[in-house]
């Protein structure tokens, strides 16, 4: 029986890369593969489920049909050691943030990113194919010389957002908007490739040109230290600090309260190799102004308003449209539920596992 | 950067949107100063993803990294936790401040040996560019000569030893 295993730097079930993980393991596992996942960083929520990676040659003997599918998103020790099990290789790769977006932020990070695009670069011939998650990231890895890539997005159960919000928080959220006020809701890591500075100064726009009784949700959590500052000092000097809540890391259930007591949902950032939040905005009617950059013109496409124009009051100019012209907003919304049922699991899932078996089977 | 090589959807609609966005800001009740704000800040967080070869950019950082001050943050989601931090924020204040001035100051002094070498390497840098320009030019040897031509004069001019 041919294996299939995924390897991956840092575990973690609450983000992207972890569900998609988790998600794809139970796909290949329905589909008759053995398949485990095996992580170097893994967080207190999926300890029980990841194994050590030094442990795969005595869990996998050198003589089974054995693969190995990489999770792809920063640079890692773990890719060294992959290399030197003699075992297939295959990527998944969703993309690896500009270093540009954190070298004056947090240069740590930074490294980490530089280092991940020098290791992408060095495995492409030890590698049998790659699977990308966005046509921006095949493109990526057809320039850096990879031969055999094909798209498989990231795995979304869109079931998952039909449990129950937190109630707390729902009624909270809805006693605040019985004053009036137009809600605006970013969600993502609270990083400086995601411009959440440019979200905040156009809701100040908007705040001083449409509705004064606005309000902004960020929800994230922190992955520069000094950005995150750098964003707490901004909405003081704006005079907005009583206007935007930092949410910081929320719950599965705290998730959903913010996105059904939204108006909008605001992403202008610029560098993504996929996005869920934007899908999960549009699983939950809420109308997306996105800026077209990277993956998000693919990802986003009719679904959402697209603009090539961050400046504050072009904007903040889109989100007034889109609160006064209900024609637009529920063809956005139509369109949006287009999208996700484009990206549900049902429809992703079996693509997933046709393009890795084919792929497999062409490069053995 | 936005893809513009991809046609996105709803054009009419961005079109209408940016074009009430400059007629907005051509009215006489548009609040230009407060806009101009969320320019100046938004370049403020654009110099953090200047290239990195940009000086005067990694001088403007250093410039702001440089008003560091001594009050520490005091949040916390306990009420009591947050009111001991003021005590102790307070309690140590002129410690703090008085390390908080220094390390101003030679911010202050490490920006400005900055903004002398940016300048500096400006002229030579247009130095360069003006030889390039006179070596690629086709009259170049003649020049050449002209100005062999001086030095031998001024040379000649030159009282000796």
């Amino acid at each position: 029986m041919t294996e299939i295993h995924q390897f991956l730097g840092t575990f973690a079930g609450k983000d992207a890369i972890g569900m998609h993980t988790l998600r794809l393991r139970r796909l290949l596992r329905d589909a008759g593969f053995t398949s485990d996942i095996y992580a170097l960083d893994t967080h207190d929520d999926v300890r029980d489920v990841a194994l050590d990676p030094a442990t795969f040659r005595s869990r996998v003997p050198v003589d089974r049909d054995a693969w190995i599918l990489y999770q792809f998103s920063i640079g890692s020790p773990l890719l060294d050691l992959v290399r030197g099990l003699d075992v297939p290789l295959a990527l998944d790769y969703h993309n690896i943030t500009d270093a540009k977006y954190f070298w004056r932020w947090e240069p740590r990070a930074a490294a980490q990113m530089l280092e991940g695009r020098r290791q992408l670069a060095a495995i492409a011939p030890d590698v049998r194919f790659a699977l990308a998650v966005s046509e921006f990231n095949e493109r990526e890895l057809v320039a850096l010389g990879f031969t055999r890539t094909a798209v498989a997005p990231v795995l979304i159960d869109f079931a998952d957002y039909d449990s129950a919000p937190d109630a707390a928080l729902l009624a909270r959220r809805r006693r605040a908007r019985q004053a009036g006020g137009t809600d605006w809701l970013a969600v993502g890591r609270v990083a400086p490739n995601k411009c959440l500075h440019d979200v905040v100064l156009a809701f100040a726009a908007f705040r001083r040109l449409h509705d004064p009784h606005a309000r902004l949700t960020l929800v994230g959590g922190q992955t520069a230290g000094e950005y995150w500052r750098a964003l707490h000092e901004l909405t003081d000097r704006i005079e907005l600090a009583d206007a935007v809540t930092f949410t910081d890391v929320v719950t599965h259930a705290e998730l959903l309260a913010c996105y059904r007591t939204a108006d909008v949902f605001v992403c202008l950032s610029e560098h993504e190799g996929f996005n869920v939040p934007v899908l999960e905005a549009m699983h939950f009617d809420v109308p997306v102004v996105a800026y077209a950059a990277a993956a998000l013109p693919e990802t986003v496409a009719e679904g959402g308003l697209l603009l090539t124009d961050k400046d504050p009051v072009v904007v903040a100019g889109a989100v007034e449209r889109l609160r006064s012209d209900a024609a637009l907003r529920t063809r956005l919304v139509d369109a949006g539920r287009k999208r996700v049922e484009h990206y549900s699991i049902e429809r992703t899932g079996p693509q997933l596992i046709e393009s890795l078996t084919h792929l497999m089977k062409e490069t053995s | 950067m936005p893809n513009e090589s991809d046609p996105l959807p709803y054009g009419d609609v961005r079109s209408v949107i940016e074009a009430t966005a400059r007629e907005a800001a051509a009215r006489a009740d548009f609040p230009a100063a407060y806009v101009a704000q969320l320019h100046a800040e938004a370049d403020r967080f654009g110099l953090r993803t200047a290239e990195p070869g940009d000086i005067r950019a990694a001088i403007t950082l250093l410039e702001e990294q440089t008003n560091v001050h001594a009050s520490a943050p005091v949040d916390s989601r306990n009420r009591g936790v947050s009111a001991v931090k003021l005590v102790v924020r307070k309690a140590i204040f002129f410690a703090v401040n008085h390390l908080a001035e220094q390390v101003r100051s030679m911010g202050w002094a490490t920006a400005s040996v900055g903004r002398a070498a940016a300048e500096r390497i400006e002229q030579l840098e247009a130095r360069v560019r003006e030889l390039e320009a006179r070596i690629a030019t086709p009259d170049h040897d003649s020049d050449r000569a002209a100005d062999q031509s001086t030095e031998d004069h001024s040379t000649a001019d030159t009282p000796q030893p």
